[in-house]
């Protein structure tokens, strides 16, 4: 590879980190952070549910990258659509999330074998969430977050001629920070269960947590970007 | 137990008028084209730059996007357009500030004389939803345009803005430098 890529990749890994560190998608990232950590009982769960949040978040700019690169659809009607719709679907879809981890609503399992097993995995909440979830995430785009992946990366992948790779490294590098810190905090809540030998309790009050959040954070973009009652600023 | 039915009913009926309002509000939001025209823009133009989005300066011969024109107006006018979304997040208010208070502060006899213009656009209002395809912005941004005799001559995507947000000297050099260029030109 020649420098110039080389370059080209630490430029697309730091606008990820700058993405994930700017003020404006604090509230998901909390969400985030309290959805792959509340794993107090199992923190390899917990590292399998930030690996596909990962891998979530970089499937979805590399398809819009892709989507750009390889359409006619220009970036700035892509860009206003995702910023002006999907900050108003999240709202009820983490209120819905929330009251699925506070055990409010559960799927229905009566029927088949294969439903009930179905239901139960999904009310269990399995790491697979972890990549809805982080599709879900990436794709709702604040100012900031669609400055620096639709104005920096995606010249730089067109530059370079690459529609995954950069892409990617941008995904990768939005998740790490959130990742990192959600695992060291499942970490360090099951080293303190593991001391005061209830794992359970710890765990029980985890997804409770995740919950409240969820329903905070749903309620406050409800609020925010349907009702327009608070200040869109807060983040 | 009694209490989670309670909530669980309250928080249903919530989503459900959440997701009803979205979809009354989306269903009756006129369409652009439809839409009356807001201040400091007139009706019935949406001409665009018309070349490609290039990140950099776009110099063009095809008429502008709509400026305001009157009589008592100077025949070479620059325009500082701040367009945003209806979320405005912190940064995004920073730059706003920071752009404005340090055009006031170098250029002031530029807007005394009228030369000099700043205004500060929602873009997903349908008015103006049509500078997001003309500027080619993909979220809040700093836009200067040079006009002539009403007509767009030539305009720039100050795209460098959230770059340098946290560098106030750098920041003030780069939007200063650039309005300078089209007041003097």
């Amino acid at each position: 590879m020649s420098a110039e890529l080389w370059a080209a990749i630490v430029t697309a890994a730091w606008t990820g980190i700058l993405t994930a560190i700017s003020p404006c998608p604090l509230a998901t990232n909390i969400a985030a952070i309290s959805f792959i950590s509340r794993r107090v009982e199992n923190p390899r769960a917990a590292l399998l549910t930030g690996l596909l949040y990962t891998l979530g978040r970089s499937l979805v700019y590399v398809a819009i990258a892709a989507i750009l690169v390889g359409s006619l659809l220009s970036a700035p009607t892509v860009s206003i659509m995702l910023q002006k719709y999907m900050n108003k679907l999240l709202g009820p879809i983490l209120i819905l999330l929330g009251m699925f981890l506070l055990g409010m609503i559960t799927l229905p399992s009566r029927g088949s074998d294969l439903g009930q097993r179905v239901g139960q995995k999904v009310a269990d909440w399995g790491v697979w969430a972890g990549l809805v979830l982080g599709i879900v995430f990436a794709l709702s785009f604040c100012p900031a977050s669609a400055a620096l992946y639709f104005a920096g990366l995606i010249p730089l992948a067109v530059k370079f001629e690459s529609s995954i790779m950069l892409p990617a490294v941008f995904g990768i590098s939005t998740a790490l920070p959130v990742v990192v810190f959600a695992i060291l905090i499942a970490i360090s809540a099951n080293a303190m269960a593991k001391a005061f030998n209830s794992i359970s309790v710890f765990e029980r009050w985890a997804r409770r947590v995740t919950g409240v959040i969820f329903l905070l954070v749903g309620v406050y973009f409800c609020l925010a970007f349907i009702f327009k009652v608070v200040p869109t600023s807060l983040g | 137990m009694k209490a989670k039915t309670i909530g669980t009913v309250v928080l249903l009926a919530f989503v459900a008028i959440s997701v009803g309002y979205l979809i009354v509000s989306e269903t009756n939001a006129p369409a652009a084209a439809d839409a009356p025209a807001g201040k400091g823009v007139t009706s019935g133009r949406t001409p665009g730059p018309g070349g490609k989005e290039t990140g950099a300066t776009a110099t063009t011969d095809d008429k502008g996007p709509p400026v305001t024109t009157d009589a008592t107006e100077p025949s070479h006018k620059v325009i500082a357009y701040y367009f945003h979304n209806t979320m405005r997040c912190v940064t995004c208010l920073k730059i706003e500030e920071l752009a404005e208070q340090a055009l006031r502060e170098e250029l002031a006899h530029a807007f005394e004389s009228g030369e000099l213009e700043w205004l500060v656009l929602n873009m997903e209002e349908p008015a103006y939803q049509h500078f997001a395809l003309d500027y080619g912005l993909v979220t809040s941004s700093l836009v200067l345009v040079n006009t002539q005799d009403g007509e767009q001559r030539d305009w720039i995507n100050m795209d460098k803005v959230w770059q340098l947000v946290d560098d106030e000297y750098a920041f003030r050099q780069y939007v200063v430098e650039q309005a300078q260029a089209y007041l003097e030109s």
